[in-house]
């Protein structure tokens, strides 16, 4: 066992250590809170497509919910071309949501309360419909207009009473609302037609040909998977959204990493006097770069758990400070930032040590 | 007997043109096992420069430096560290232990790097350091050791690889006097005439000049005797 | 005591240089962010804010563009052009949708524009031309870049093809592209007639009192909603916040503390590595106000370097990035002035919390090594 010159030399002086698991850490978590904004974003916008639980979604076009009328009298005939489990079917549909004078645009989901196709995945309050004079409304819609489960609200002119409110069911698209099916046929004039319709297929089922096996026999239908129906809907708001939000992130990115880098400089820096009583008792260029290599990862190590504890702590705040806005930190975006972290703070720190070779003797003989 | 340190002709200098600079001019010096040299001469004479150069931590513009008989001048860097590692032990004014590690650990840190590890290392320190009279003092850090002790540790440090070549500079600089000469007795006595190295001392106090062989006297770059340059010594105090 | 300051501050080259980086980093950071979401702000407005008119109106119970559905009926703006005082009256069809370019449907505001008006159109048009034949759109320049499309390409809307006749500037931004096409023809495909608008925009003569014009138009056509260009810009841009724009202010936030944190950071490495050289001083009988004014000194002089960097590098950073990714970075001088006192506070507790160790140091520390 060799002495443990590097995690001796790390420890031995708290404040300077701190300081720079610190800056590492600060770092770290700007990149990771960026990161989960716009992963937060992205998600709370394909939230209704990764909840419905389906393995293929039927509608007019594969981009759009809302914005697609089919027949409703499909169910025999896609269950036969397809052998789905179970299917059914639910509207969707751009509406105005009036409180207080004030109308708001919101997707409205007529769902079957049933099955619960197409209806809510996640109930924050109260419960779901049982008749077609009740409605679901999202938590922060009803917060922002002043609703409780048991109040009433107006929707193109028909009376609804509140019975439940939902979760993840807002983004930057709007906010969802729910009613039964049957209100929804009735309010917005749908005598025979639907939005789309969820089919469930048997385990190992080949999706893509039973897409295709349904697009060829039923007319004027696309059939696609939630999957894709949600990376349709992230590549079109990504039209409008990305260039901003890339912007940002690379800022962050490439300031975070700078950070990094001089922390992990100055810290090297910083120690140069005692790497120049190394090299006078004889430690060559190896072994004095391994020392400093092996400092360096401890701290971007420490600096890193600092940082994820720092970036979930305020994923916490955010949530509670500001709870309409969705932040997501993936383990892998994490990961990645922290191997960042590391390669960063490695080469950062190897740069003075390349210099140790031309190092002043004087430096160890001055007082 | 070989030499252990020898400067052939040995200069160095800083800048160039008219700007330049000769800290050592034309050195010539020969140490042998069991000696004690000491180089005295006034601030800024390149007594530095001579000793990094003699260390190989600098190399000459001119001149050739051997040690234990071998060329070292032309060496690479990682040559010259190897040799470093294994021949010449450093004494400084400032001490310049790890102030992170105990004292035990100073010791052992120059012998892992000379790739003795383990239990080996850790009782030689040890045993080294109780040489030095540091028997309590084993597990301390430097911060808790007066001078005295630290330059202790430093000597035991430097030995702690069996070198032939002890470099010391103003190694009782910071001490007091009574301090200082128990220490220089350990180091050039016990340790160094009587365990055949050689020492060479950079230094301004007088006192050293009692245990010295031969007393040198470094001045604007040039190396010569001391005798003619130096008072006599005043009687033993 | 300040001489020693500067002197100690240069002396190590190397440790100056990166304490005063850190600051700049940081300080880009904040202003580059900042000016993201300055641009993001001002784009979600954009159309509002550009057009002369400082009177709207809508259907009534509508209250913003964004996210709104609004229909005026046909011969409004005949009568509103009436009414002394207005210049100019005129009416844009306006339905948000998507536009399919190239193989991506981008969603849009799209704006059924009259030829020959000069109010509702783009406000600056880069290339072609604004006056609109029937199957002819207007697309952003950038948007058009990005895709790789010019003068003659053709975009689709709801299935009807339309060719790029002109290309704007300012009209895509965070969440908003704005397309403009032949109201006609936007009547056409929405089933409206021709003389209906929804939004009529109102431009009074020179000089005219705009209160009062508002209060004729209220009475004469009551059954719209009069709002003034500023009212609708704001309650649209709350809207647009509501909506999720929020999320670029978040970030502008957090960007924002972790650059105060980075800034602190870096103060606080630079005066705690002077520790030493205040220890002589403290030997040589430097007293603690001294000693004080040096570390402060020192502190503040890092800070202003690091700002006065980074507010360079910023601006500098801001326009490559507007030439690379084609988002508008505004970097206001407001802005800039505006972090100065908040800079200043950071830098002065981070000082402070330094000066700690700085009272406390025994001045023998000098004489150990």
């Amino acid at each position: 066992m060799n002495v443990p010159v590097a995690w001796r030399s790390l420890t031995h002086e708290r404040g300077k250590l701190a300081l720079s698991i610190a800056g590492v850490a600060a770092a770290l978590t700007l990149i990771a809170l960026l990161v989960g904004f716009q992963d937060g974003m992205y998600a709370s916008i394909t939230a209704y497509y990764d909840n419905v639980s389906a393995d293929l979604i039927v509608a007019q076009s594969d981009t759009s919910l809302s914005d697609s009328t089919i027949p409703a009298t499909l169910h025999d005939k896609l269950v036969s071309v397809s052998g789905a489990t179970d299917a059914g079917h639910a509207i969707v549909a751009g509406t105005i949501f009036t409180s207080k004078g004030t109308k708001t645009p919101v997707t409205l989901v007529g769902y079957n309360a049933t099955s619960g196709i197409g209806g809510p995945w996640n109930l924050a309050a109260g419960r779901g419909v049982q008749s077609n004079s009740e409605i679901l409304l999202d938590t922060h819609l009803a917060h922002e207009s002043g609703f409780a489960i048991g109040d009433k609200v107006d929707v193109q002119g028909r009376t609804f009473t509140v019975v439940g409110l939902t979760r993840e069911t807002n983004s930057f698209l709007g906010y969802y609302v729910f009613i039964s099916r049957n209100a929804a046929e009735a309010l917005l004039g749908f005598a025979e037609t639907t939005s789309f319709y969820a089919l469930r297929l048997p385990a190992g089922t080949d999706v893509t040909a039973v897409a295709k096996a349904v697009e060829s026999q039923v007319s004027g239908v696309k059939a696609a998977t939630p999957a894709r129906l949600a990376a349709n809907a992230r590549k079109s708001l990504g039209s409008v959204l990305d260039s901003t939000l890339n912007a940002v992130l690379v800022v962050g990115i490439l300031i975070g990493v700078a950070v990094m880098g001089l922390t992990a400089y100055t810290a090297v820096v910083d120690r140069m006097r005692e790497y120049g009583v190394l090299k006078a008792m004889g430690a060559d260029g190896w072994w004095l770069a391994r020392l400093v290599v092996r400092e360096t990862v401890y701290r971007a190590v420490l600096g890193f758990v600092l940082g994820v504890a720092l970036s979930y702590a305020l994923t916490d705040v955010i949530a509670r400070l500001a709870p309409r806005l969705n932040v997501l930190i993936r383990p892998d975006t994490l990961i990645s930032a922290g191997l960042a972290a590391v390669v960063m703070t490695v080469i950062a720190a190897l740069l003075p040590i390349r210099r140790i070779a031309a190092i002043d003797p004087a430096v160890v003989f001055k007082s | 007997m070989d030499t252990i340190l020898e400067l052939q002709d040995v200069s160095k200098i800083y800048g160039a043109g008219h700007t330049a600079v000769k800290a050592v001019n034309h050195a010539q010096l020969q140490v042998k096992p069991g000696e004690i040299v000491l180089i005295m001469g006034p601030s800024g004479s390149g007594k530095t420069t001579l000793l990094s150069m003699a260390g190989l931590l600098l190399g000459p513009t001119q001149g050739q430096i051997h040690i234990n008989s071998k060329d070292a001048t032309r060496l690479s860097q990682r040559q010259r560290s190897a040799l470093r590692l294994d021949t010449v032990g450093f004494v400084f004014q400032t001490y310049n232990l790890l102030g992170a590690l105990t004292a035990r650990e100073n010791v052992e840190l120059v012998m892992n790097m000379a790739g003795v590890r383990g239990k080996v290392a850790h009782e030689r320190a040890i045993e080294l350091l109780n040489l030095l009279g540091l028997r309590e003092r084993v597990d301390h850090l430097p911060a808790d050791l007066s001078g005295g002790e630290k330059q202790r540790v430093a000597i035991a440090r430097a030995i702690a690889n069996d070198p032939l070549l002890i470099l010391a500079d103003e190694p009782t600089g910071n001490l007091d006097s009574k301090t200082g000469r128990e220490v220089m007795e350990l180091l050039c006595c016990d340790l160094g005439r009587e365990q055949g190295r050689a020492i060479v001392i950079v230094t301004h106090d007088h006192r050293l000049r009692r245990i010295a062989d031969r007393v040198l006297w470094l001045e604007d770059g040039q190396l010569s005797e001391g005798a003619a340059r130096l008072d006599p010594l005043p009687p033993d105090t | 005591m300040l001489k020693v300051a500067w002197r100690n501050l240069t002396h190590e080259r190397t440790r100056m240089v990166i304490g005063v980086a850190g600051v700049a980093l940081a300080v880009l950071l904040i202003l580059i962010v900042n000016g993201i979401f300055v641009g993001a702000e001002e784009s979600m407005v954009a159309y509002i804010n550009r057009q002369s008119s400082p009177l709207w109106l809508m259907q009534a119970g509508v209250e913003n563009m964004h996210m709104a559905f609004s229909m005026l009926p046909p011969g409004l703006v005949e009568k509103v052009k009436q009414i002394p005082d207005v210049d100019e009256a005129v009416g844009v069809l306006y339905i948000i949708g998507n536009v399919q370019v190239r193989d991506t449907l981008v969603p849009s505001y799209i704006f059924g524009i009259e030829p020959g008006k000069s109010l509702g159109g783009p406000w600056f048009l880069a290339e072609g031309t604004a006056n609109l034949a029937l199957n002819q759109a207007i697309l952003d320049r950038a948007l058009a870049r990005r895709y790789r499309l010019g003068l003659g390409d053709a975009i689709n809307i709801r299935g009807y093809n339309l060719t790029i006749a002109g290309l704007s500037e300012g009209t895509f931004g965070f969440a908003s592209n704005i397309v403009f096409v032949n109201k006609a023809a936007m009547a056409l495909g929405m089933g409206v007639s021709p003389q209906s608008a929804s939004y009529i925009l109102v431009k009074p003569v020179p000089n005219a009192d705009v209160d009062s014009l508002a209060k004729k138009l209220r009475e004469a056509v009551p059954e719209a909603n009069l709002m003034t260009q500023a009212a609708l810009a704001a309650s649209d841009q709350e809207l647009g916040r509501q909506m999720g724009g929020d999320i670029i202010q978040v970030m502008n936030v957090v960007a924002y503390l972790i650059g105060l944190l980075v800034i602190g950071i870096s103060i606080y490495t630079i005066t705690l590595e002077r520790v030493r050289e205040y220890g002589i001083l403290k030997a040589i009988g430097a007293n603690d106000r001294q000693l004080l004014t040096s570390v402060f000194a020192q502190a503040f002089a890092s800070a202003g370097l690091g700002y006065v960097a980074g507010i360079g590098l910023a601006y500098a950073g801001a326009a490559l990035m507007q030439r690379l990714t084609l988002t508008l970075i505004i970097i206001e001088p407001g802005a800039v002035v505006g972090q100065m006192p908040v800079l200043a506070a950071i830098t002065a507790l981070a000082a402070l919390l330094s000066v700690g160790r700085v009272l406390r140091l025994d001045p023998m520390l000098v004489f150990q090594s």
